[in-house]
């Protein structure tokens, strides 16, 4: 490399470059020491190990929810920065969390009543799971029980929901920022919910569960969000924002399935039965309307003519009656008439009066008949019979 | 991949049809036809979740090919 002579402002500006972009963002376990927090709201301080330092700054717009304080062991995220004036370089810290179970506690109650008062936790704005859940977001790891077992649960109770998976780090340093990237890219595919969560392990193990970062995360989503984070007896920042807290990863699978695959064909079959009954129903109810109708109309129709024929029939054995009867006094007349003229033809009537019936051999001589002389006739009288000799006859 | 039936629209819609057909409204031409429709209906939500299968999409992978 070649050395020429440079300025100090030069070299400073090469030394800033170097450690600025040639290393930039840095994360750094370390012990907090001298920290200060001035009027201003900035806070100094440095971080330590057993061979070297560096100095810190946290200026007051970073969150820092927990009491920092010498001797603490921390996780610092931030960027190295060179400070040309006083020659020094530094780390901007971003953000800052414990490592120690008891300041991480502490830490925990911190963050806890801070967003408490913000209104995080209030039941009014959690959102509630829509009815019909076709859509599930999965940010987890993708090793361990969690996944499996949530995965097998949404497969066995409703295999037709589809499942967005963001397989995520759930512990260690890059967790927090990993499981914020993993709710946000999940939202952008509009699921119906999100869950999040691991499984069991120590507060150090559960603690991105519990970053500010993850908690504005779950509160700013527009998805609800299930949160299962560790064992029943295990509560993290994340279940009190999120909208559900399942006990279990399972748990949370069950939330997220509120039908079942068997209930739905169940329903469904239900549906169809419905269908075939109703339909049939429909038709036997018409069928019978009509049938009414038709047999209402028609009898009264039949009824009508009924009554109309008979009257007729009155009508006409009434007319025969009288006609007949006329009728009938009109043959009697005739008979009557009849049976005078017959009774004055009987020939007893004119022997009564005196008159004969002239035989001659046994036959009536009738009006035109001749008689002879000589002949020998015979004369019947109503009380006699005689037999004489004609002597003479004289036509008139 | 199967392709996305929207299982919740069909059902929706069914109980619509359904509901539709229990009131008192529905003439009875009207009524076969929605029949016609809510036994088809019916009968492709029984399809689908006869042959549901899990569908597990990796967001992650999705999002690198994209970047």
């Amino acid at each position: 490399m070649k050395t020429t002579t440079l300025s100090v402002s030069q070299l400073t500006k090469k030394i800033k470059i170097q450690l600025e972009e040639g290393i930039g963002s840095v994360i750094v376990e370390g012990e907090i020491s001298n920290f200060k927090q001035h009027s201003s709201g900035h806070r100094y301080f440095s971080l330590k190990d057993d061979n070297a330092q560096i100095a810190c700054t946290m200026w007051r717009s970073r969150p820092l929810n927990f009491q920092a304080s010498d001797g603490m062991k921390v996780i610092a995220r931030g960027k190295l920065s060179v400070y040309p004036p006083r020659g020094n370089y530094q780390i901007d810290v971003s953000s800052l969390s414990p490592l120690g179970t008891g300041d991480l506690f502490m830490a925990f109650e911190a963050l806890k009543n801070k967003l408490n008062e913000l209104g995080y936790f209030d039941e009014e704005i959690k959102k509630p799971l829509p009815e019909f859940i076709g859509k599930i977001g999965l940010a987890t790891s993708e090793t361990g029980a969690a996944v499996r077992d949530i995965l097998s649960t949404l497969k066995r109770r409703f295999p037709v929901a589809e499942v967005l998976f963001r397989s995520c780090a759930v512990q260690g340093s890059e967790a927090a920022q990993d499981i914020v990237d993993s709710i946000q890219e999940l939202e952008k595919e509009n699921p119906d919910v999100i869950i999040i969560g691991r499984g069991g392990g120590s507060m150090e193990d559960l603690w991105p569960f519990n970053e500010e970062i993850v908690a504005n995360a779950i509160y700013n989503c527009k998805t609800p969000i299930i949160s299962a984070v560790g064992h029943e007896t295990d509560f993290t920042i994340s279940d009190f924002v999120a909208d559900l807290r399942a006990a279990t990863p399972t748990a949370a699978a069950e939330l997220a399935t509120p039908i079942l695959i068997d209930n739905l064909k169940d329903y469904l079959d239900d549906v169809v039965r419905n269908l075939e009954t109703l339909s049939s129903d429909k038709i036997n109810e018409l069928n019978d309307h009509v049938d009414n109708m038709i047999s209402d109309y028609l009898i009264n129709r039949i009824q009508d003519k009924l009554h109309f024929n008979q009257q007729r029939v009155d009508e006409m054995l009434f007319h025969i009656d009288s006609s007949m009867s006329l009728k009938l006094k009109d043959i009697k007349s005739q008979i009557d008439l009849l049976s005078t003229k017959t009774e004055s033809l009987d020939p007893d009537k004119a022997l009564k009066k005196g008159y004969a019936i002239l035989r001659s051999d046994d036959k009536i001589i009738n009006v035109n008949d001749d008689i002879s002389e000589n002949s020998n006739i015979q004369i019947e009288r109503i009380f006699d019979i005689s037999n004489a000799k004609i002597e003479k006859v004289n036509k008139k | 991949m199967k392709k996305n039936v929207n299982l919740e629209k069909k059902i929706s819609e069914l109980n619509q049809i359904v509901e539709y057909l229990e009131s008192d409204e529905v003439t009875l031409s009207e009524m076969i036809g929605k029949f016609e429709k809510a036994m088809k209906l019916a009968k492709e939500c029984k399809d689908y979740l006869s042959e549901a299968e899990q569908k597990i999409i990796d967001i992650k992978q999705k999002h690198q090919e994209d970047s």
